[in-house]
């Protein structure tokens, strides 16, 4: 599951990806705030 | 293990919290119904209402239902010649979307002012609300449960019996066919396996995805769980992929269900095929990402234990996708997911869906559970 590093792979896409993943995992503690707090 | 029974631990004291709170009052909903009411007397569980001169208004009956969430609670007042007064949803763990769109619906329009007589409580003759179908299922099968109690009590007219049969049809039959096929591609391995996993994907998009929108989602396990069981005759293929992916996972040890079932997974694949690239993270930052999932996914499901309102721990944008409803969030995750998997495979399978973490919890709790089998030692495939 684990992805392995290539060295090359990882490069500055790498990192916009990683950013990308962190972005979805604001958006998602975003949408669950959105949910519990200003759901009903 | 100790991480697995501190984490067990604190979601049955979230659980056992949520399910000591107090039932809700319903004289609220009963005066919204008849609102010239000033009195009320219960009676086995038919609440009789009088106006301030003492004249009889009628009656009003409670009743839970299983909706997506988790139990639904509605009154039902009926007045003396037998025409429904008003419906109210009292209490609900809908999404609130979908709760809205149900609440708008024509169907409760329609009710509201008809003979309880020429009511139709059948969901098949109900028009559903696209995407929110275990939401109206559940406000007519209430709806039906309180009507007839009244009925019963109070006019002596018995509601005929509702249909009692499973709802087996072309949904039920892929699910079943997908798993089937699944595990034969699993053990044909080489390029059947890969022809046969896109064949089943496609389909697991088309159908389950597309035209019934019902992929497996985090709400409906945490319902699951919590006790909120959905109606099995209408609900078969919801309790089919849960089985299937429980099982599969469990006793055959692949998962099935995210391989070859599930369409946000297709969904993923084929927006892949035409980014064409597959770039990988380093083994640190997916052993981080995968963290930060199990941590998001063990706070959506305590949230959703203390509150009791499992629809609210659902936050996978696979309505947005497939019965194109969302919030502004919901639909701006699907465009990071999507996008995202031009360059990555499968990043939400990888990085954020909650099933994953399920899964990871079971594959543990399979081989532990081998381990105490008789030998004591894993098993191989059969």
């Amino acid at each position: 599951m684990s992805r392995q590093s290539s060295g090359a792979d990882f490069g500055w896409r790498g990192w916009l990806v990683l950013l990308a993943l962190a972005v979805a995992n604001v958006l998602i503690i975003a949408i669950l705030y959105q949910s519990f707090y200003l759901g009903e | 293990m100790a991480i697995y029974l501190v984490v067990f631990i604190a979601l049955a004291a979230a659980l056992a919290y949520g399910k000591t709170r107090a039932a809700p009052d319903l004289t609220p909903a009963i005066e919204k119904i008849f609102p010239a009411a000033t009195t009320l007397e219960p009676a086995g569980g038919i609440y009789s209402v009088f106006d301030d001169a003492g004249e009889s208004l009628g009656w009003a009956a409670s009743a839970k239902a299983t909706g997506y969430g988790g139990p639904l609670l509605l009154v039902v007042g009926i007045d003396r010649e037998g025409e429904i007064a008003g419906v109210e949803v009292v209490e609900h763990r809908e999404t609130p979307i979908f709760f809205r769109m149900v609440r708008s619906d024509a169907y409760l329009e329609e009710v509201v002012g008809s003979d309880f007589q020429e009511v139709e409580y059948d969901y098949e003759n109900v028009v559903g609300v696209t995407g929110a179908t275990r939401t109206s299922d559940a406000i007519v099968a209430g709806l039906r449960s309180a009507v007839t109690e009244v009925a019963g009590e109070k006019f002596d007219v018995r509601l005929p019996a509702p249909p009692r049969s499973f709802e087996f049809g072309l949904l039920e039959i892929v699910v079943l066919a997908l798993f089937t096929a699944g595990i034969a591609a699993n053990r044909a391995g080489g390029s059947v396996r890969r022809w046969m996993r896109w064949a089943c994907q496609l389909t697991g998009l088309l159908v389950i995805g597309f035209w019934a929108a019902s992929p497996i989602s985090l709400a409906k396990i945490t319902s699951l769980i919590s006790g909120y069981f959905p109606d099995l005759y209408s609900n078969l293929a919801f309790y089919l992929l849960i089985v299937g992916f429980v099982a599969t996972t469990l006793l055959y040890r692949r998962n099935i269900y995210c391989l070859y079932v599930c369409p946000f997974g297709a969904a993923q694949r084929c927006v892949g095929v035409i980014g064409g690239m597959n770039l990988k993270l380093s083994a640190l930052a997916g052993r981080f990402l995968e963290t930060a999932r199990n941590v998001v996914v063990f706070a959506a499901i305590f949230a959703a234990f203390i509150t009791l309102q499992p629809a609210l721990a659902s936050y996978e944008p696979f309505a947005a996708l497939f019965a194109l409803t969302g919030s502004t969030l919901q639909w701006l995750l699907l465009f990071v997911a999507l996008t995202l998997s031009l360059v990555v495979r499968t990043p939400w399978c990888s990085f954020l869906c909650p099933m994953r973490s399920i899964e990871i919890v079971l594959r543990n709790l399979g081989v532990w559970g081998r381990g105490l089998l008789p030998g004591g030692t894993e098993r191989t495939h059969e």
